[in-house]
């Protein structure tokens, strides 16, 4: 019995990191990667796991587990999320910190690939407990992390709040005449406390010019074009308002709560009005008929964009998908075997490492402006994220181009390749 | 929490009728993830009755109809 569970529990555990090793075995194997360069990106660089106690509000004491994983800073400072929820442990931190790698490479930034957390459910603590928690847990990476060493961001149940007590705590640790040069110690900090304009709508924004440069190679008017969305967050809502602005008609949107649609086409700020009113559930909005959620990816349309889950469009759905383009607001939406019907359909996918690099990208204006002591206006922010983006949108498609691939393969291509050039050049010490 | 150990969903507040995924096992990010702490007040989730009648009821003790 205990065996069972524990192979059970081993397989779960594995899937994330699997998934993230196949991708770069794939592309590896089609750039016939040097094999000494493949060892040392398939093994993390650090791994740092610590234990430390917090004074809870009833006076008890607790041991909290936090996690940091640094996969590769070939190309600079490593950068990722830190997320606190019950299920951060080692492995799922591997996963998510090599995927962090690939994605800074393919988006052309100075940064390298993490991820952390603290493993707990932040349900069970209150508002100061959590506060005590970060700070403490701060205190306890040290100097582990550094603005020019490993940059953390926001991630499941952290916020900008949640940055800036680590802001602040490891501000406290420096010397006087040091902290403010410490400023760019984490990204998706509230602004007043040195975050960026811009850094809230950046993935949505990131997600909409994807299919704006994808539309414009292609020699298609975005204007009268449908287009469907999964998930209403924060990704989804951006990018269906900058579609929408472009001329798009938004037909479809399915979220937790159900799934609407209205051929004639949605009003993006009047279901977001209704949406912030209604406990941030679509359901029962006016100006829109509910659907069998069933029914959503065989809709009607030219664009779909997923930006939920993962593993949303399967075998099962991808047969009925009609639109010739999906745009990957979310990680991983679309599985393997869907991907090639898809393929196969002559249906484009604009992959996740490329479509929602947005919001890496805002991160690192917010680093630079801290680190430069600037302060940049909205406006500058997204033409920048423009120029940054559709220099990587370009040249996945050529590569896609040149060596005759989707644009999935090409844009792990380019990220695992320009890790490769940092090592050839720099060599290995000693 | 008990059912969805390597997932996301554990935490979410619309776990009880979400309809984004019937499989909530292995979810390690989503858009619409909200956690209860999120919220200025104590969550009191509205979900549309025709939901409610097609689940088994064990989390909808603290549901609001609409």
């Amino acid at each position: 019995m205990v065996t069972k569970t524990l192979k059970k529990k081993r397989v779960l555990k594995q899937g994330m990191l699997e998934n993230v090793m196949r991708q770069f075995n794939h592309a590896a194997d089609s750039i016939d990667l040097n094999p000494n360069i493949r060892k040392i990106l398939e093994m993390t660089n650090n791994e740092l796991v610590v234990h430390f106690p917090v004074r809870m509000d009833n006076g008890e004491v607790e041991v909290f587990t936090g996690y940091r994983v640094q996969h590769n800073n070939a190309l600079g400072p490593y950068k990722g999320g830190l997320r606190y929820h019950a299920t951060v442990d080692i492995d799922a931190a591997r996963a998510l910190a090599m995927w962090m790698t690939w994605k800074t490479s393919l988006a052309g930034l100075p940064y390298g690939g993490a991820k952390g957390g603290i493993q707990l459910n932040p349900k069970k603590y209150s508002h100061s407990e959590l506060e005590r928690i970060t700070r403490r847990f701060t205190y306890a990476l040290g100097d582990n992390i550094g603005p020019e060493l490993d940059i953390p961001a926001p991630d499941v149940n952290t916020n900008a709040q949640t940055m800036a007590w680590i802001l602040d705590t490891y501000m406290s640790t420096k010397p006087p005449a040091e902290r403010s040069m410490n400023m760019h110690v984490v990204t998706g900090k509230p602004i007043g406390a040195g975050g960026s304009e811009g850094r809230d709508r950046a993935t949505g924004y990131g997600v909409f010019l994807t299919i704006k440069f994808w539309a414009e190679q292609k020699k298609v008017d975005l204007r009268n074009r449908k287009f469907i969305v999964q998930g209403f967050g924060n990704v989804g809502y951006w990018t269906s308002h900058f579609l929408e602005k472009e001329g798009a008609i938004l037909t479809a949107v399915q979220d937790a709560s159900g799934t609407i649609l209205n051929e004639k086409g949605i009003s993006v700020d009047s279901l977001l009005a209704y949406s912030d009113a209604n406990n941030r559930s679509i359901y029962g909005f006016a100006g829109a008929k509910s659907l069998d959620s069933s029914e959503f990816f065989g809709l009607d349309c030219d664009i779909i964009v997923p930006a939920a889950l993962g593993n949303q469009i399967t075998a099962d759905n991808a047969k009925k998908i009609k639109a010739y383009l999906i745009a990957e607001g979310a990680n991983g939406p679309t599985d393997v075997e869907a991907e090639e019907i898809l393929l196969k359909k002559g249906i484009d996918i604009i992959p996740d490492i490329l479509c929602n690099s947005g919001g890496v990208i805002g991160s690192y204006f917010e680093w630079l402006q801290n680190r430069n002591g600037e302060i940049w206006q909205l406006d500058e922010v997204m033409a920048k994220l423009e120029k940054k983006l559709k220099e990587s949108f370009f040249k996945v498609m050529e590569t896609a181009k040149i060596r005759n691939v989707d644009m999935r393969s090409a844009a792990f291509i380019i990220a695992i390749e320009r890790l490769e050039e940092a090592y050839v050049q720099r060599g290995i010490f000693p | 929490m008990k059912n969805y150990k390597r997932s996301v969903c554990s935490t979410c507040s619309y776990v009880s009728f979400c309809s984004l995924t019937t499989d909530k096992s292995n979810i390690s990010s989503c858009s619409e993830y909200l956690h209860r702490l999120d919220e200025e007040y104590p969550q009191i989730t509205k979900v549309p009755i025709e939901i409610l009648r097609s689940s088994d009821g064990e989390n909808n003790k603290n549901l609001v109809l609409i």
